[in-house]
């Protein structure tokens, strides 16, 4: 038998269940528990549920799959009761002339804009949807929209094809309007992350339909309800680190007791975002929690900043911490974060805890896959 | 001699357009362009090997592990492994065979079955389950709420080929 609970369409649901699911999405966006209410008359008092579409650029399909496998909010929830969905490609029914109609009945109808994949903004013909480049359609769509929301690391920042060469000129939804020829006063919601998680999406249309506005954003456009946080803050393991227990070598005594995996190259000290709460898969697990270190996918050009994945923080080049240019104030952020971990690290080596069991081990041989 | 261009051509990964040249009413021949370029093989160069399976899971959303563990494989027999550890092994098939399994439902129920099912016929079905009725219920509520929707609109439903 299916859990009809968790099915159950939000207009059918019991008071109770509904209410349930209120304080849930009230955790999501950072409201407490006294802004239930306000959230269950926002959801019910909606006249028509809150029109969507969806756009692809230059991406994967990865964060469109995220969505339909969401298990909170259960898709069927979502998609046929929570808002009305117009275009998909990657979902809808229809095809060619077909979608292209629906793009543009959804938009009329006053629709939000979620955009996956990036802009190829230096090669305009290496993304194109019915004969439209992607810089013109995100230009379109974002002058017809109510809002835009960029999800995934492509939208948001360009994410592996924007890392060197940038062969296409990838860029993310929002730098992409904001730069020469766009939109200069562009206002686009980033969430990031590889795939885009589901729950962030929930959580930050909920919160542009209860207070009617957009949330405070961080310096690279994140939610900072969401992203106000380090995955090394949040972090399962983070108790291992301050006792200073370290994964040498992945498969050894310590990946076995779950121990901090900083030294096989976590990027959690350095990456904001709210994994280590809203987890994957129903909330089952996540990256860190199945051993494997945390790329920092949340961050601006983590692909060519953070590699090798498998190495220890301090290799990141500092200058450029998060792709963040000197002379923006995001620097300010990023540097007093790397600063901040120097203390913390420097803290660390003086009371012996970062070289408990001698020297860091040469990691970089052992994710080869060889035996030894 | 017309020819008809299907673009965007949806539920695949990607981005696809078609073009169909018809005589008489029959498609005499057609021509496919993906219309989609990143990149991988630029961007990939120059990169540590044991790296390259975080980029080529990144190809395709849809079934990323195939390219994930293939990445792997390629790595180890260009860097000369003859045999990886067994529990690698065992791994590497239960995520194989657990992609298979979920890819198969997404690929059939979500990409293809549009293609054969008429949803907006799901109204008229005659059902004594409860879970079945509420689903209808949902469905109509979807179907004449006017706003456009990725299940009922503008599909050319029943193909009469």
């Amino acid at each position: 038998m299916p859990d009809t609970t968790r099915s159950s369409p939000i207009r059918g649901l019991s008071r109770r269940d509904f209410v349930k699911y209120c304080s849930y999405l009230a955790t999501l966006i950072g409201m407490d528990a006294y802004a239930v209410p306000e959230i269950a008359s926002a959801l019910e008092e909606a006249a028509k549920k809150p029109p969507v579409v969806w756009t692809n650029f230059q991406a994967c399909t990865g964060c469109t799959v995220a969505l339909l496998q969401s298990t909170a909010p259960d898709p069927a929830v979502l998609l046929l009761q929570q808002i009305s969905l117009g275009f998909m490609e990657t979902a809808m029914a229809a095809t060619g002339s077909g979608a292209e109609k629906s793009l543009e009945q959804t938009l009329e109808e006053g629709a939000y804009w979620v955009g996956e994949g990036s802009v190829a903004n230096g090669m305009p013909g290496a993304m194109t949807a019915g004969g439209k480049t992607s810089q013109e359609i995100a230009k379109e769509v974002y002058s017809k929209a109510k809002g835009a929301i960029a999800i995934g690391s492509c939208a948001t920042f360009g994410n592996c094809q924007a890392s060197k060469p940038n062969p296409t000129g990838a860029m993310g939804i929002g730098a992409y309007l904001k730069g020469p020829g766009g939109i200069p006063d562009a206002a686009v919601v980033n969430l990031p992350r590889c795939p885009g998680h589901p729950e962030d999406l929930v959580a930050t249309l909920t919160y542009i339909l209860v207070n009617a506005k957009l949330p405070e954003l961080d310096a690279q456009g994140r939610p900072t309800f969401l992203y106000g946080q380090l995955i090394h803050d949040t972090c399962e393991r983070r108790g291992h680190f301050e006792a200073g227990e370290f994964v040498e070598s992945f498969g050894d005594e310590g990946s076995a007791k779950k121990w901090c995996l900083y030294k096989v190259g976590c990027k959690g000290p350095v990456t904001h975002a709210p994994c280590g709460i809203n987890r994957w898969n129903g909330r089952t697990s996540w990256c860190v929690a199945a051993g494997g270190p945390c790329t920092g996918c949340a961050e601006d050009n983590y692909w060519d900043d953070f590699q090798p994945f498998n190495q220890e923080v301090p290799n990141i080049p500092m200058a450029g911490v998060a792709g963040v240019p000197i002379s923006t104030i995001g620097w300010g952020l990023a540097g007093l974060t790397a600063a901040g971990l120097g203390v913390h690290f420097i803290g660390q080596a003086v009371s012996g805890r970062l070289f408990k069991g001698g020297p860091p081990a040469d990691t970089g041989s052992t994710t080869k896959g060889g035996e030894a | 001699m017309a020819k008809v261009v299907i673009d965007p051509f949806t539920r695949i990964e990607g981005h696809l357009r078609i073009t169909c040249q018809v005589e008489n009413g029959k498609v005499t021949d057609a021509w496919n362009t993906c219309t989609m370029f990143r990149g991988f093989e630029i961007f990939m160069r120059d990169r540590a090997p044991e790296q390259a399976w975080h980029y080529a899971m990144r190809i395709c959303g849809v079934c990323p592990t195939p390219h994930g563990i293939d990445a792997v494989t390629a790595t180890e027999k260009a860097m000369g492994v003859e045999r990886v550890p067994d529990n690698a092994r065992l791994i590497r098939n239960m995520l194989n065979a657990s992609m298979t399994g979920y890819d198969h439902i997404l690929w059939f129920y979500q990409l293809n079955a549009f293609d054969y099912v008429n949803i907006p016929n799901a109204l008229k079905a005659k059902t004594t389950d409860p879970e079945l009725l509420a689903l209808q219920e949902q469905l109509k509520a979807v179907a004449t709420s006017g706003q456009t929707d990725i299940f009922v609109s503008n599909m050319f439903w029943d193909n009469p080929g």
